[in-house]
C-alpha cells in the first residue's frame, strides 16, 4: 500500500497538538522578550535622554550590538548557557533595545521645550514631568519602537530555534532536515508562515494599542 | 543694472475648489493689479489669500478662471515657462541647503542660461541690494545664515532674473519684529526704485499699511471687502468687515500716510516749531499736542491747528471720492 | 506657526528634529576600528595557544577560511546590489506626485513583508528552487528589498516639501527639480540605506549555509554540528569582526559623500 503524501492541512490537522504547543512556547518566548526590552529599553532611555553625550553614547552602542548577525551573537551565549532557550532570550534581548532605546530618547526629547519650560514653570518636578508630560507625549513613538522591536524578535526567533530556542522555528529546520521526505515542505510552511502570522498578530495589536492609547490631543485629525 | 518694470497682472474670476470639499476655496477673484505697483492681500487666516496667490504662478492649478499678464493670457502655457518670469518668495523661504548662498541666487538665470559672468555679476549685485556682502555670504551655506540673513537671500534669488511680477507669501513672517520691520523699509525702498509689479501676501494689516501701493482686504474664499489706497481704506473702510479689520484709531493712522509736501499751507512763517517737509500730518500734530500754536512746514508755509483739521476733512473727502 | 519654523531656519536642517538626532555625527567612526582590531587581537590569540585537533584544522586553517569570508562578501554585495537597483528607484517613483496613492499600498506590503523570517524564506526557497548561491542571492534580494524600499520612502518623505515647492515655484521642470534639488538633498538618506542594505545583507549572509550557499555560516554551523567550541567561536568572531568592517566602511562613506550644508 503507498500512501499518498499528507497535503498541508491534513499535516496540520494531524500534527495539531505539537504545534500548538510550539505556538504557545513562541509565544511565551516573545512576550519574556518585550517584556525584559520594553522595561531595560524604556528605563535606559529615561535615563539618558537628558544628556546628549549619554544619548550618543547608548545609541551607539546598540547600533553596534545591532549590526552583529545574529547567528553569530547566539554562538557567544552558547557557551556559558549552553543549547536552548537561555542564549536565544538573551540574545533577543540584546537585539531587541535598539529600537525601543531610540524611540524613547526621540520621544522623549520631542517634547516641545515650551511645554517643558512652562511645566517646570508651574512648580512641576522632573519626575512629575516625566510623568505627566513626557511620556504621555512620547508614548506613541515608544509603542512603534515595541512594534519594531517585536517584529524583529519574530524573525529573529526563527533562527535561534536552531540553537535550540523554543518556537515554530524548529518546523523549518526539521523541514529542512528531513528534506526527501514528503512532510519536508509542510514543515517548512507551518514554521514559516506560523511565525508570519503570529508576527502579524502581535503588529496589528501594536497598531491597536497606539491608537487606543494615544491621548485625543495628539492624534492627527 | 537698469531692471525690468512690472507688468500688470489681470486675474479673472479666479475660483479654486478642491475636490471633496464643500466650499470653493477661492470664489470667482477679480482684480487688477497695476503695473508697476505692490498690491497686498490681507485678510484673516484661512480667507484664501495665500491660495489665490499661488494661482498666479499656477502653483496651485486654478479649478476656472484667467490670468493675464502684460496683457497676455498665460492661463494655460506651460508652468515652469511662466514662473521663470515671476520671482517667488515663501513665508518657508525653501532655499536649498546643499547649494551655496551665491548657487541660491543664480538658480534662475542657471535655468535661462545666462552666461556665467553675468551671472556671478548680477548675484553679486542682488547680494549688495539686499544688504549682505558678496565676499563674506557668496561661499556660506544656508544653514549658517540667520533667518533674517535667510530670508534677504531668498528675496534676491527671487529677483535674480529679473522678473516683471514678485509673489511674496507673508515673506518676513518668520522673523522677530525688530528684524521684521527692517525688513520691511528696505523692501520698501528697494521697490520704490525697481518698479516691480508685487502681490504681497500678508494677515499685518499695519505691513499691508506700510509697503502697499494698494490693498485688497479679502475675507472667506477671498472675497473681496474693499481694493483701495491705504488711504482710502483708513480714511472710508466700506463694510464692516474691514471696519472691524483695520480697528482703532483709524484716523490716527491715516495721519501717518499723509506726506507734507502734498498739503494746502497758509503763507507766512512765523511759527514757533518747524516739521520738515519730509514729514507727515502725523508729525505735525504731534507739535500741536505737545503744545505749540503754529508751526512751519518747512520753508513752504505754516499751520495753525484749525488749519490742520482742515487739512484733514480735506483729504478724507478726497480719498472718498476718488 | 512661526515656532515651528524656528527651530527649522536655526538649525538650518533639511529634516526633522527627530531623524537628525539619528544622522548625527557617529563617533563610533573611531571606535569600530578598534573594536574590529581587539576581536580580532583576541581571536588570532585564541587560535594560536589552542592546539587543534583534525577535526577543527578542517575549517581552521587559512584557505577554508577565506574561502568562507569571500563567499560571504559576495553573497552579501550581491544581494545587496539587487535590493538597492529596487529599492532607490523604486522608493524614488513612490514619492513623486503622480504615484503618491499607491505609496501606503507599498508601506503596509513593506510591513506584512517584514514578518516573513528570512531563514523561513530561505528554506522554503531551498526546497523548491535547489540549493546553491543563485537562491540564496535571490532570497536574500527578496527579503531586503521591501524594508529598504519602505526606508527610503520613508527618508524621502522627510525632505522638507517647501524646498521643493522654491524650486517649482522658480520655474524648475518636475525633472530638474529632481536632479538638482531632491536627489542631492537624499543622498543622506540613499547612503543611509546603502549602509542598512549591508548590514542586512552581511547578517542574513550567514544563513547561507543552510542552502549550501557557503559563507561563514560555514564555520558556526559545523562548529556547532560537532560540538567543537573553538570553531564555533571562530566562526562567530569572524562574521563579527567582516560585519563591523562594511558597516565600519559604509559609515565612511556616508560621512565623506555627504553634501555639504546637510
Amino acid at each position: 500500500m503507498i500512501l499518498k503524501p499528507p497535503n498541508l492541512w491534513q499535516f496540520i490537522h494531524i500534527q495539531w497538538a505539537k504545534i500548538l504547543s510550539e505556538v504557545i512556547a513562541q509565544v511565551e518566548l516573545v512576550l519574556l522578550v518585550i517584556a525584559i526590552v520594553a522595561v531595560t529599553g524604556i528605563l535606559t532611555g529615561i535615563l539618558v535622554h537628558k544628556h546628549l553625550a549619554l544619548v550618543e553614547a547608548v545609541t551607539g552602542f546598540w547600533s553596534i550590538v545591532y549590526t552583529i548577525p545574529s547567528l553569530a551573537m547566539l554562538v557567544f551565549f552558547i557557551g556559558p548557557f549552553g543549547l536552548g532557550w537561555v542564549p536565544a532570550v538573551i540574545a533577543l534581548v540584546l537585539y531587541g533595545q535598539l529600537p525601543i532605546v531610540r524611540n524613547t530618547i526621540v520621544g522623549l526629547r520631542s517634547v516641545e521645550p515650551a511645554v517643558m519650560e512652562s511645566a517646570s514653570a508651574m512648580g512641576l518636578k522632573s519626575s512629575a514631568i516625566l510623568r505627566k508630560i513626557q511620556l504621555p507625549l512620547a508614548w506613541p513613538v515608544i509603542v512603534v519602537g515595541l512594534r519594531v522591536s517585536c517584529m524583529l524578535i519574530f524573525g529573529l526567533s526563527a533562527i535561534a530555534s536552531y540553537v535550540g530556542g523554543p518556537g515554530l522555528g524548529d518546523y523549518l529546520f526539521s523541514g529542512l532536515s528531513s528534506l526527501g521526505s514528503f512532510n519536508s515542505m509542510n514543515q517548512t510552511l507551518v514554521g514559516a508562515f506560523g511565525i508570519t502570522l503570529l508576527a502579524l498578530i502581535f503588529d496589528a495589536f501594536f497598531v491597536l494599542l497606539k491608537r487606543v492609547t494615544t491621548s485625543k490631543g495628539l492624534r492627527i485629525a | 543694472m537698469p531692471s525690468v518694470q512690472g507688468q500688470e497682472i489681470k486675474l479673472e474670476k479666479l475660483t479654486k475648489r478642491y475636490p471633496n470639499t464643500a466650499k470653493d476655496a477661492v470664489k470667482e477673484f477679480s482684480l487688477t493689479i497695476p503695473a508697476g505697483e505692490l498690491v497686498v492681500f490681507v485678510g484673516p487666516s484661512g480667507c484664501g489669500k495665500t491660495t489665490t496667490m499661488k494661482m498666479i504662478n499656477r502653483i496651485i492649478e486654478p479649478t476656472s478662471g484667467k490670468i493675464l499678464i502684460g496683457g497676455e493670457d498665460v492661463t494655460h502655457t506651460p508652468a515652469f515657462e511662466l514662473r521663470r518670469n515671476i520671482g517667488y518668495v515663501i513665508q518657508q523661504i525653501g532655499l536649498f541647503p546643499h547649494m551655496t548662498i551665491a548657487a541660491n541666487v543664480a538658480t534662475v538665470p542657471n535655468l535661462l542660461g545666462w552666461d556665467k559672468a553675468k551671472t556671478k555679476a548680477r548675484v553679486n549685485e542682488l547680494l549688495e541690494l539686499v544688504g549682505l556682502d558678496p565676499a563674506e555670504y557668496s561661499n556660506r551655506y544656508p544653514k549658517q545664515l540667520s533667518g533674517g540673513q535667510q530670508q534677504r537671500v531668498g528675496v534676491a534669488r527671487a529677483l535674480a532674473a529679473d522678473p516683471a511680477v514678485l509673489l511674496m507669501d507673508e515673506p518676513f513672517g518668520a522673523t522677530d519684529p525688530i528684524t521684521r520691520v527692517r525688513l520691511q523699509k528696505e523692501f520698501r525702498a528697494l521697490q520704490r526704485e525697481l518698479k516691480k509689479t508685487v502681490v504681497f501676501v500678508t494677515h499685518d494689516f499695519e505691513e499691508a499699511l506700510l509697503l502697499g501701493d494698494r490693498i485688497a482686504v479679502l475675507s472667506e474664499q477671498s472675497h473681496v471687502e474693499q481694493y483701495g489706497t491705504p488711504l482710502e481704506i483708513l480714511s472710508a473702510p466700506a463694510t464692516d468687515r474691514v471696519k472691524s479689520f483695520v480697528g482703532e484709531a483709524a484716523s490716527v493712522r491715516m495721519l501717518g500716510l499723509v506726506s507734507l509736501k502734498e498739503i494746502d499751507v497758509l503763507a507766512g512763517a512765523n511759527g514757533t516749531v518747524t516739521v520738515p517737509e519730509t514729514g507727515t500730518l502725523r508729525e505735525a500734530m504731534e507739535q500741536f499736542i505737545g503744545g505749540a500754536d503754529v508751526i512751519n512746514i518747512g520753508t513752504r508755509g505754516h499751520l495753525t491747528f484749525d488749519a490742520l483739521q482742515n487739512v484733514i476733512a480735506k483729504t478724507r473727502s478726497t480719498a472718498t471720492h476718488s | 506657526m512661526s515656532k515651528k519654523l524656528e527651530p527649522q531656519l536655526a538649525a538650518g536642517s533639511v529634516y526633522s528634529q527627530s531623524a537628525r538626532l539619528i544622522f548625527k555625527r557617529n563617533r563610533s567612526l573611531l571606535i569600530q576600528p578598534i573594536l574590529i582590531l581587539v576581536i580580532l587581537t583576541l581571536m588570532l590569540t585564541y587560535i594560536h595557544n589552542h592546539k587543534l585537533d583534525i577535526i577543527e584544522k578542517v575549517t581552521i586553517n587559512p584557505q577554508f577560511i577565506f574561502k568562507a569570508i569571500e563567499d560571504h562578501v559576495f553573497l552579501s554585495f550581491s544581494a545587496a546590489v539587487i535590493i538597492l537597483a529596487i529599492a532607490i528607484p523604486g522608493g524614488i517613483l513612490f514619492t513623486r506626485p503622480k504615484m503618491k496613492r499607491f505609496t501606503p499600498i507599498a508601506l503596509a506590503l513593506a510591513n506584512i513583508g517584514q514578518a516573513f523570517p528570512a531563514v523561513g524564506l530561505l528554506i522554503l526557497a531551498g526546497i523548491n528552487f535547489g540549493f546553491g548561491k543563485p537562491v540564496a542571492i535571490g532570497t536574500f534580494a527578496a527579503f531586503g528589498t521591501l524594508p529598504i524600499l519602505r526606508n527610503t520612502i520613508v527618508g524621502l518623505q522627510e525632505i522638507d516639501p517647501f524646498i521643493v515647492e522654491s524650486a517649482m515655484g522658480m520655474g524648475m521642470t518636475p525633472r530638474q527639480a529632481l536632479r538638482k534639488i531632491e536627489l542631492p538633498l537624499a543622498v543622506p538618506v540613499i547612503l543611509a540605506g546603502v549602509r542598512t542594505t549591508l548590514i542586512l545583507t552581511v547578517g542574513v549572509a550567514t544563513l547561507g549555509v543552510f542552502v549550501n550557499g557557503g559563507g561563514l555560516g560555514m564555520l558556526i554551523i559545523p562548529g556547532l554540528k560537532l560540538n567543537r567550541q573553538i570553531v564555533l567561536l571562530t566562526g562567530g568572531m569572524l562574521t563579527i569582526i567582516v560585519a563591523f568592517t562594511m558597516d565600519w566602511l559604509a559609515r565612511l562613506a556616508e560621512e565623506f559623500l555627504r553634501p555639504r550644508g546637510i
